[in-house]
């Protein structure tokens, strides 16, 4: 009779032993199988909130090399002049050909009056002071207020590379003065040196800021004053011949967690780095994947918790079996079979038992994953505090227009509160390959006692 | 030629008294030897030698003229001898005719008939058997193994009178038709005198009745 018949007709004979053993292995691998899908669910979820918050890489002119800039008398005092290499759009290009890099934004800057319409009005300094601040954008869906939730396009559209005269302005500011989509508006720049056009405006989008808290502010630095334009629009207004990222360009990643890796191959490109400083900015993905994080290193603990109780019961229940078949191996070995087949048939037994617990933990993982994930959630959240992103605490908040400095919005954020889990075959795999060593290993740890068993002892214990 | 020898076999569980010392004899095929002796005196460990369950300290038993440590113990055990048990030792989980095959170089059912059990009782829960019953099952299964030596260890202890007779001759008939060696480990004189050989086991040694 071989060894597979003879496990075939204990399980089929020894019912009891057989139903327990099942219900011990579906439990243990439908564990182990929902604290897989939960895994791979929070990792799926991970991916696209990486995807979502984003990170970004700035190049920007070296503000520390004071070679690079030049100090001259003009009409209002000390004006600063750029003297190093510009960026150019080779070097962009060179920069977005890395793999991982998905888009960028190049930030200008300029300053204007309102023409036709009027700013919120802030703490006034004196006479002129009633203008304010604008960033030109390539891509303003990746400018830094919105990649931050601090600004929220409510209506229209974003800035785009190949945008004319383009501009978005903030809901106040419409309010303000009336004005919808479609209406232009005309500025001036108010540098005083030198003679600058009046320019039209076409409104494309407004945005929505809440007020900042602090009561002092000027006209200039109240965001809502922000108007946000394209390239083209900065050169007519500052009357220059080329594109100047005077406030250096933002590189979006597509996954933050390759940040790193991206900023050493950019460092690597061929860029005058005399001029060009670089900074990685992954904190709002370090904020938001705390809760993913802990989340995942729960389920690890719980499975690997999962994995060592399931065998400790395992190896418990099999070696108190064994030691009742004693009587049974001294038959087997005094006929002459060996004690290596005696454990080949006990792992044969509980390996047609765990084919079928696998096989069925497929269903009662996919019933109860998703309620089990939900509880392991509120537990993380619960005890999970509400991200917070530290501010430079040097003011450089109120001045900065390329939204550098701008705290991330996290009530606008969206904070991953629960999983989509889904049991999928391959992780049935998994439970198969797994689990089949698993139960090689705790049937032979088991079997301890039958490896031990020698044979002078079977006669005289038997009888 | 004898298809065992034991030659100045020694063996000793504690190396300080001899169960057995020095013992030498030769045993045949197409025969039947009954061992007697008192409880304690070392029968369960001759006939655990002679079965490769173990070896003797000194001395040694040859099967067929090799000696067994040669041919492997486990070999042995598998190919040259079979045994039954006072207990017969049948597993439970196994009809009569599974029990039998489990050593199956021969068909099963013929086996389970000639020693004296019925179709219906050869599929039954070998449990659901009466003590006699049993003991065929457990014959019937050193003969189906078709190893020319079968040793039994009191193979009648748990049977009454008349069962045990008839579990003596189907032994009997083993050693004198199909040819074994049959040994027989016993208390009793009367079933002793069935065999054709009888030894007393006294102070680790054999004697000849
Ligand atoms: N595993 C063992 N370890 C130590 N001593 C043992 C062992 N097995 C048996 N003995 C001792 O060896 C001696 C012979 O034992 P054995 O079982 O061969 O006797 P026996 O003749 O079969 O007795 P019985 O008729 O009661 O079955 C006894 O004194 C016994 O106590
Ligand atoms: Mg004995």
């Amino acid at each position: 009779m071989s060894t597979w018949k003879r496990a075939f007709l204990y399980v089929i004979r020894k019912k009891v032993k057989t139903v327990l053993l099942f219900c011990v292995l579906l439990a243990m691998s439908t564990f182990i199988l929902t604290g897989l899908s939960i895994y791979k669910a929070t990792d799926d979820s991970a991916l696209s909130l990486r995807r979502s918050v984003g990170g970004s890489i700035r190049l920007e002119l070296d503000e520390s090399n004071g070679a690079n800039w030049q100090y001259q008398q003009a009409a209002g005092g000390m004006m600063v002049e750029y003297v190093g290499t510009p960026i150019t759009d080779k070097d962009i290009q060179k920069i977005m050909s890395i793999d991982g890099v998905k888009a960028y934004n190049g930030i200008g800057d300029g300053s204007v009056y309102a023409k036709d319409f009027d700013f919120i009005s802030g703490f006034s300094f004196g006479e002129g002071s009633d203008y304010s601040r604008l960033p030109s954008v390539t891509n303003s869906e990746y400018f830094n207020f919105f990649t931050r939730k601090a600004f929220q396009l409510i209506e229209g559209r974003h800035i785009k590379e190949d945008d004319d005269h383009a501009v978005l302005i903030s809901s106040a500011v419409a309010e303000k003065n009336n004005l919808k989509l479609g209406d232009t508006i005309t500025v001036q720049c108010c540098y005083d040196s030198g003679d600058y056009p009046d320019v039209k405006l076409t409104v494309v989008g407004i945005y929505e800021y809440k007020e900042d808290t602090d009561s002092f502010q000027t006209t200039s630095t109240d965001k809502r004053n922000r108007l946000i334009i394209d390239h083209k629009a900065m050169q007519e207004i500052m009357q220059r011949d080329e594109i100047q990222y005077d406030n250096g360009i933002d590189f979006y990643v597509d996954d933050p967690r390759e940040i790193d890796r991206i900023a050493k191959e950019i460092k690597n490109l061929d860029l005058d780095w005399n001029c060009f400083s670089l900074t990685v900015d992954n904190s709002a993905y370090e904020a938001v994947a705390a809760s993913l994080t802990s989340m995942q290193s729960l389920i690890v603990w719980l499975i690997v918790g999962c994995i060592v109780v399931s065998v400790c019961i395992l190896i418990l229940i099999l070696s108190m079996w064994i030691k009742q078949r004693r009587y049974e191996t001294g038959i087997l070995l005094s006929i002459g079979i060996t004690k290596s087949k005696i454990v080949f048939q006990y792992i044969v037994e509980v390996l047609l038992i765990a084919v079928v617990a696998f096989g069925l933990s497929y269903f009662t993982s996919s019933l109860i994953s998703q309620g089990v994930s939900d509880l392991i959630f509120n537990q993380v959240a619960e005890s999970q505090p509400i991200p917070e992103i530290e501010l430079p605490d040097d003011g450089s908040e109120y001045l900065d227009i390329t939204g550098q400095y701008i705290p991330y919005d996290t009530s606008n954020m969206e904070m991953v509160e629960s999983v989509e889990v889904k049991v999928i075959p391959n992780h049935l795999l998994y439970i198969y390959v797994f689990g089949v060593f698993l139960v090689v290993l705790s049937v032979s740890a088991a079997s301890i006692t039958v490896i031990q068993m020698k044979p002078k002892k079977i006669l005289s214990q038997m009888d | 030629m004898s298809i065992m020898e034991i030659q100045k076999v020694r063996y000793s569980y504690d190396n300080k008294r001899n169960v057995l010392n020095g013992i030498s004899t030769a045993l045949d095929e197409g025969k039947m030897y009954a061992i007697l002796g008192q409880s304690g005196c070392g029968k369960t460990t001759l006939l655990s030698l002679l079965g490769g369950l173990d070896s003797p300290l000194d001395g040694q038993i040859l099967y067929d003229g090799q000696d067994i440590e040669k041919i492997g113990l486990a070999n042995h055990r598998k190919k040259n001898v079979a045994f039954i048990f006072q207990s017969y030792n049948l597993i439970d989980y196994l009809t009569p005719k599974e029990n039998v095959a489990l050593t199956a170089k021969l068909s099963p059912q013929p086996i389970l008939e000639r020693v004296g059990l019925t179709e219906e009782e050869s599929k039954r829960n070998v449990l659901k058997l009466s003590g006699g019953q049993q003991q065929r099952v457990a014959i019937a299964r050193a003969l189906a193994s078709d190893a020319k030596v079968i040793l039994a260890d009191e193979p009648t202890g748990n049977l009454d009178e008349d069962t045990a007779t008839e579990i003596i001759s189907i032994l009997k008939e083993c050693a004198h038709q199909m040819k074994k060696c049959v040994v027989i480990v016993t208390h009793s004189n009367e079933l002793a005198k069935q065999a054709d050989t009888v030894f007393c086991l006294k102070k680790g040694r054999l004697q000849q009745l």
